[in-house]
């Protein structure tokens, strides 16, 4: 069966404001039904190899499919098929939630606009602050406003890169049980995160990423196994330690 | 000019420093897209300053006498001169957009936007005081027409006298269109790049311009 996404080789240098290579070689494939962890430091290149995926910026080397569709050579249909959610929500604050979703559901050329925007908001339990401007909004309520938005098309692949950042403990729940309820829904996740306990819970797969590099790939019970590490901050830090001393 | 500072200063800077670039971005709507509505909002705002202030200006000045070089002048707006000073305002619009586009490039935050406008507007001061000799003169305004800013002042003057004609109309049309299609396709070419849009990466001299502006 092929692959939801197919990464190989991706490579992305920044030379300003010092030559660095954010993401060198990475290489994986992520099939439907599957939540795809990123573990990493900051600065590891989860950032910048999620937005190569989303086609926000291009990668210098190495090639990426979505859904079949290469994101250098044909991003608007790589935008079609994903749902990308980043840390910063990223919100008109002088919408309301009502109306933002309306913008981006017509932007994203959704058939039956107000339908699907009713829809989102019973979904994602936003009835109560839907006419509320988003400046006015707890950053929970945000991060809920954001998911429906990144959800409006009912993308089959989503792009979550640090989701929970910044999230209390209440709303943090709603969102991996959002991922969960996605993976039973058979679509494909690339979850990025450090905190080791949400990829403990959600992540199917895990790649530890540091300084650009994939490190392991693995399940987390075979990065267990490998490093003799029972959790998974001791094994991303026997991996970390193990590259330092090669 | 003060009409579209603040939808430049939002639409170069506050769509980066809230983040919906990127959400915008991935929905589908290129980069030139981006850009085009940037241009076009922002000089919707100038344009509508721009005559906005014209008929302003006609409205109080129809009921004053106005003195100019020691002579009382009519002033009034015909709609003929409306018509033929349309194209230099569109031109002074979009040269208007394009500077303060490039000189809002380098900004972080909506302040050091604003603390760039401003240098705009007070650079603006010059043109408007060379353009005083073609104003009290009752000969050809002459080079100050290829001066942007002077050459409007002089539109707007000579439209609000009904003394408009093409040939002092069009030259602005053709030097502020073409600073302001040159500068337009600067502040694309830098806003379109990656550095600028993610990361605020600049090219070098841009970079130490941002270490002298204030936080």
């Amino acid at each position: 069966m092929r692959a939801t996404i197919e990464v190989e080789g991706l490579t992305k240098r920044f030379v300003s404001p010092v030559p660095v290579t954010a993401v060198d070689g990475v290489s994986f494939t992520v099939h439907a039904g599957e939540v795809f962890g990123l573990l990493g430091p900051n600065g590891a290149g989860k950032t910048t190899t999620m937005r190569m995926l989303s086609t926000l910026i291009r990668p210098d080397e190495g090639r990426a499919t979505i859904a079949g569709h290469d994101v250098a050579t044909a991003p608007a249909a790589v935008r079609r098929s994903i749902g990308y959610l980043s840390a910063s929500t990223g919100l008109y604050p002088r919408l309301t939630a009502r109306e933002l979703l309306h913008y981006f559901a017509r932007i994203q050329g959704v058939a039956d606009p107000a339908a699907r925007v009713e829809a989102s908001i019973a979904r994602f339990g936003l009835e109560a602050f839907a006419d509320r401007r988003c400046e006015h909004l707890s950053t929970g309520m945000r991060q809920k406003v954001s998911i429906a938005r990144c959800t409006l098309h009912d993308p089959p692949v989503l792009i979550l890169d640090e989701p929970t950042s910044g999230l209390d403990v209440l709303v943090a729940q709603t969102l991996l049980g959002f991922v969960e309820e996605a993976r039973a829904q058979g679509r494909t996740v690339v979850y990025s995160t450090h905190v080791m306990s949400e990829a403990e819970r959600l992540c199917d797969r895990i790649a530890i990423v540091h300084q650009g590099r994939i490190l392991a790939l693995d399940t987390l019970d075979a990065l267990r196994e490998r490093t003799g590490e029972r959790y998974l901050e001791g094994v991303f830090i026997a991996l970390v330690n193990a590259t330092a001393a090669a | 000019m003060m009409s579209g500072l603040y939808p430049a200063i939002d639409m170069m800077v506050g769509e980066r420093e809230r983040g919906t670039v990127e959400t915008t971005m991935v929905t589908g709507v290129s980069r030139w897209t981006l850009a085009i509505g940037r241009i076009l909002a922002t000089m919707t705002f100038e344009g509508v300053g721009l005559v906005g202030n014209l008929v302003g200006i006609a409205l109080t000045a129809s009921s004053l006498s106005v003195t100019m070089a020691g002579s009382v002048r009519e002033v009034w707006l015909p709609p003929a001169s409306l018509v033929l000073a349309l194209p230099a305002l569109v031109a002074t619009a979009l040269c208007v957009t394009g500077v303060l586009m490039v000189v809002l490039v380098p900004a972080r935050t909506f302040k050091e936007g604003e603390w760039l406008g401003s240098i705009v507007l007070l650079g603006a001061i010059g043109p408007l005081v060379a353009a005083i000799p073609a104003l009290v003169s009752d000969e050809g305004p002459g080079a100050v027409l290829l001066l942007p800013m002077a050459n409007t002042t002089v539109v707007l003057a000579r439209a609000l006298e009904g003394t408009l004609t093409p040939a002092v109309g069009v030259l602005p049309v053709l030097v502020n269109g073409g600073i302001g299609l040159m500068a337009l396709a600067t502040a694309g070419r830098i806003t379109a790049s990656e550095g600028w849009l993610f990361d605020g990466r600049l090219p070098a001299w841009l970079d130490w311009v941002r270490r002298w502006m204030p936080t």
